[in-house]
């Protein structure tokens, strides 16, 4: 398959899925601390009390 | 309904639904082009099987451009009219369009290599490109060396606007002057002049990178709403324990 230009081929589409691939675990991980942080940040605020 | 939808609220609330679905179809594309890419579409005849090459080169090319356009867009709401997702969308697209252009510039040097015979030449638009692709560098390294962003935002999109005197540059280099890359083949004034059997695959793809990038920015942007938060957070925080001390 692919001929002799087979190294080529793969080797762009392995290219592709480790740029694109690696982003995307990146900003899958990045969200998660993120969410993470926020959750504690959130727990640690003050509760807001009515005022008559 | 723009004060509406500018609102980060409203975007995180619709955006968390609508991000499954967009996730969902991103695949289910992709997949599709993939299978007609390789099994629909014949070889070149010239260029024989490594024209396989071309439904992920062509595509992350146009996501490079689609994303700086976006951005362009995104720096004048922010410079003009203050936007409040202006400066988050510019920033959560600059990786993913460096990235599109990563991809590009590699994908053309291994198409490159058999068919001219280099990996690279300072022609036209290999050059515009890899100028593109500094441009997105340059950006995401202005957003890290100021640490306001208010005012990281405003020198972002003077730059991102600056920048974007390359991307006529890019789409005409192949026009303008006489280069070893290809004419324009699919978005020409007289209709496309690609072999419909390499085009339906190829703009099945466009579709499925657009929506890959669709997503990843919108999931992007949402981080970047989480970020502003903590660091809103953490101030008033600082501030309350300031007060504290001070009584």
């Amino acid at each position: 398959m692919f001929d002799q230009y087979a190294p080529f081929i793969i080797a762009s589409y392995a290219a592709f899925v480790a740029i694109i691939g690696g982003l995307g675990l990146y900003l899958v991980i990045d969200q998660r601390l993120q969410k993470r942080a926020l959750a504690e940040l959130e727990t640690r605020q003050p509760k807001r009390s009515s005022r008559r | 309904m723009w004060t509406k939808l500018a609102n980060p609220g409203f975007f995180m609330r619709w955006s968390g639904r609508l991000l499954p679905w967009f996730a969902g179809a991103t695949v289910l594309v992709f997949a599709t082009g993939m299978y007609m890419s390789f099994f629909m579409a014949p070889p070149d005849y010239q260029q024989g099987e490594t024209i396989r090459i071309m439904y992920i080169h062509v595509p992350s090319a146009w996501m490079a451009l689609f994303l700086y356009t976006m951005m362009s867009i995104s720096a004048i709401g922010t410079l003009v009219w203050r936007h409040p997702l202006a400066d988050v969308s510019q920033k959560a697209a600059a990786p993913i369009g460096a990235a599109f252009t990563l991809v590009c510039l590699i994908t053309g040097a291994l198409w490159g290599k058999p068919m001219w015979g280099t990996y690279w030449v300072w022609d036209a638009r290999l050059t515009s490109v890899l100028v593109l692709f500094l441009v997105y560098a340059g950006i995401m390294a202005l957003w890290r060396a100021i640490d306001d962003p208010g005012r990281a935002a405003r020198a972002v999109a003077i730059l991102t606007l600056v920048g974007a005197l390359n991307l006529p540059i890019i789409r005409f280099s192949v026009d303008w002057w006489n280069t070893l890359h290809q004419p324009a083949s699919v978005f020409r004034l007289d209709g496309p002049t690609i072999y419909p059997a390499m085009l339906y695959p190829l703009l099945m793809m466009g579709v499925a990178f657009a929506l890959l990038a669709i997503t990843m920015h919108a999931y992007a942007m949402r981080t970047e709403l989480m970020r502003r938060r903590i660091r809103t957070l953490n101030i008033l925080e600082a501030e309350r324990l300031d007060s504290r001390v001070a009584a």
